[in-house]
């Protein structure tokens, strides 16, 4: 079993494990073959891989990637990457995915990512998704950069 | 550099054109324009190869008394004529020369030829321009600074000849046809340190925007620079953090590979051994690029490559808060991209799974597939893909030879 595979698996709790763990707790499924192909592209150093690429070798890019972006903790930028390519490319389709992220207290790192990012969004998506960071438990964090946006009605946002 | 590989100019021909070298002149590298020493003349330690795995209890080493090296470095101006400069150098004895050229925004120089005092060829552009070994930027016209910086590998040699080098450079357009009238300006390093086994590279660490007044941030570059003091100690360089600054630069770093007076500006008010490392959040507008590096090898002296750039929010990962092994992470990615900085590259380059260029070093492990390679260079600090188990994810081994290029670099002390 290659690293990658054996990294993404030991998140899938083994049957037995699954049986003692607390009852709300839900099993990771195992990485796919797709999903280890992304994940170990994703890991390169450098050159950082080319996110229109790499989602032709998906036929569930959003399914995949949100699986990178929700499971693999090393390196650090296999998540944070995979996380840009869903902003970058599937923004739409992943859209409800990454207002969870503005919104939750864990993921202060994507939060600003999105906020770093607006502004290859289209506006209205854009506005949106400021409008909820600066709700959310981030607002601080993401106040600055948001008001850094070339977007004069984004950087307004951030001055309300 | 590490964001890929140049691209080869197909509309360059100069073997076919047939041009006459002119304009030869005679200039001098010598003590009285520029002279730096370090602190401290004591005994220097030859110590045991440290352990690299990841220590949470390690503590940095940045005494410099030790730090034993001296440098010292000249300029002049040369004239572009028919494309070509062709120069002769005084260069005093020495260990290492690092020789930046910068002509006319726009135009591309390269180095073609660098002669020593006894007439013997020891760089030639030709032996590197269609070759799958990568051996430096220099051979290639990618933007209007180049450096070169000599020897490189250990069958180089270790030492730089006192006497008359021959410099020959070209200056192209952007069509890669021969610039016939400019000028260039050069600078030149000469490190005296002939102690090829112990030296020292100061660092000077600038944090863009308000990123100096992220604690949390600020106490991860600070781990993470420690790591990288780990790494490079266990081939005898001991990383030296010298100086932190806080800077106006914007928190999307521009790219250093391209050049920003930026760069230009912030490594001016340095010194000319200190390795610039900005910390930002992202890199060009990228929220992918863990870093790059201005250069392979990157210039001692002020250009708008000079520094090696490295995000902070790819490393710190999904949640935003570091933790050891993205501590560990950043501080292997600051020691990579150095790496460039000092002369290295990938031990091998994909296309795909395959492999289209190897670094021009003998041992570093021979490959030719990506399953062969990770098998290999998995945990070497140059291999650009980075393999991760269960409990481990680092990769900080450097071979001889790799530890001999940055041994090699002029501004390794």
């Amino acid at each position: 079993m290659s690293p990658a595979l054996l990294l993404l698996a030991q998140l899938a709790a083994a049957p037995a494990a699954a049986s003692e763990a607390p009852a709300a707790e839900a099993v990771v499924p195992a990485p796919s073959e797709t999903q280890q192909v992304l994940y170990r592209a994703l890991t390169i150093r450098d050159p950082a891989p080319d996110c229109a690429e790499l989602s032709l070798l998906s036929e569930d890019p959003v399914g995949d990637l949100s699986y990178i972006v929700a499971h693999a903790d090393q390196p650090p930028w296999a998540a944070m990457r995979a996380a840009g390519c869903l902003l970058s490319e599937h923004h739409e389709a992943a859209l409800p995915l990454i207002e969870g992220w503005l919104q939750s207290p864990q993921q202060k790192g994507l939060a600003i990512l999105v906020a770093t990012q607006l502004d290859s969004l289209p506006e209205p998506v854009a506005l949106d998704l400021a409008r909820r960071g600066l709700a959310g438990p981030h607002a601080a964090s993401l106040r600055s950069r948001i008001a850094r946006s070339e977007r004069p009605a984004v950087q307004q946002l951030a001055g309300d | 550099m590490s964001r890929g590989l140049p691209g080869l100019p197909a509309a360059l021909l100069p073997v076919q054109l047939g041009l006459l070298l002119l304009g030869a002149c005679t200039v001098t590298v010598d003590r009285d324009g520029g002279d730096e020493d370090d602190e401290g003349d004591t005994e220097g330690d030859t110590d045991e190869p440290l352990e690299t795995d990841p220590d949470p209890d390690y503590v940095p080493d940045y005494d410099a008394s030790d730090c034993r090296g001296d440098f010292t470095w000249g300029d002049w101006t040369a004239e572009v004529s028919n494309g070509e400069v062709d120069d002769t150098v005084y260069i005093p004895a020495g260990r290492s020369v690092q020789l930046t050229a910068e002509s006319t925004a726009g135009t591309y120089l390269m180095f073609t030829a660098l002669e020593d005092p006894s007439g013997r060829v020891q760089y030639d552009y030709e032996d590197w321009w269609d070759s799958p070994e990568l051996f430096s930027f220099a051979v290639f016209p990618l933007s209007n600074v180049s450096t070169l910086n000599w020897p490189v590998r250990a069958e180089d040699g270790s030492r730089v000849d006192e006497g008359n080098w021959h410099v020959r450079l070209w200056v192209l357009d952007e069509d890669y046809d021969f610039v016939y009238d400019d000028t260039v300006t050069v600078n030149a390093y000469l490190n005296e340190d002939a102690d090829l086994d112990q030296g020292c590279l100061f660092v000077r660490v600038a944090y863009a925007d308000d990123l100096d007044e992220d604690p949390e941030v600020v106490e991860a570059v600070e781990g993470a620079l420690a790591r990288w003091n780990q790494v490079y100690l266990a081939r005898g360089v001991k990383v030296i953090p010298v100086q932190t600054v806080g800077s106006s630069i914007s928190g999307d770093l521009p790219d250093p590979a391209d050049g920003h007076s930026t760069y230009a500006s912030l490594s001016a008010q340095g010194e000319p051994a200190q390795l610039n490392l900005v910390v930002g959040e992202s890199i060009d507008g990228s929220s992918s690029t863990l870093g790059v590096s201005g250069g392979a090898p990157g210039a001692m002296s002020p250009t708008e490559s000079s520094a090696v750039v490295v995000s902070w929010l790819t490393h710190a990962g999904s949640d935003g808060a570091f933790d050891r092994d993205e501590i560990t992470a950043m501080g292997e990615t600051m020691a990579h991209e150095a790496g460039h900085f000092l002369g290295l590259f990938h031990p091998v380059h994909f296309d795909g799974d395959e492999v289209i260029y190897t670094d021009a070093l003998s041992d570093t492990p021979t490959c030719s597939s990506r399953e062969g390679c990770e098998a290999l260079l998995q945990t070497n600090l140059m291999y650009p893909y980075i393999s991760c188990g269960p409990d481990e994810c680092y990769q900080d081994n450097l071979t001889e030879e790799q530890a001999g290029v940055l041994h090699r670099y002029a501004g390794v002390l």
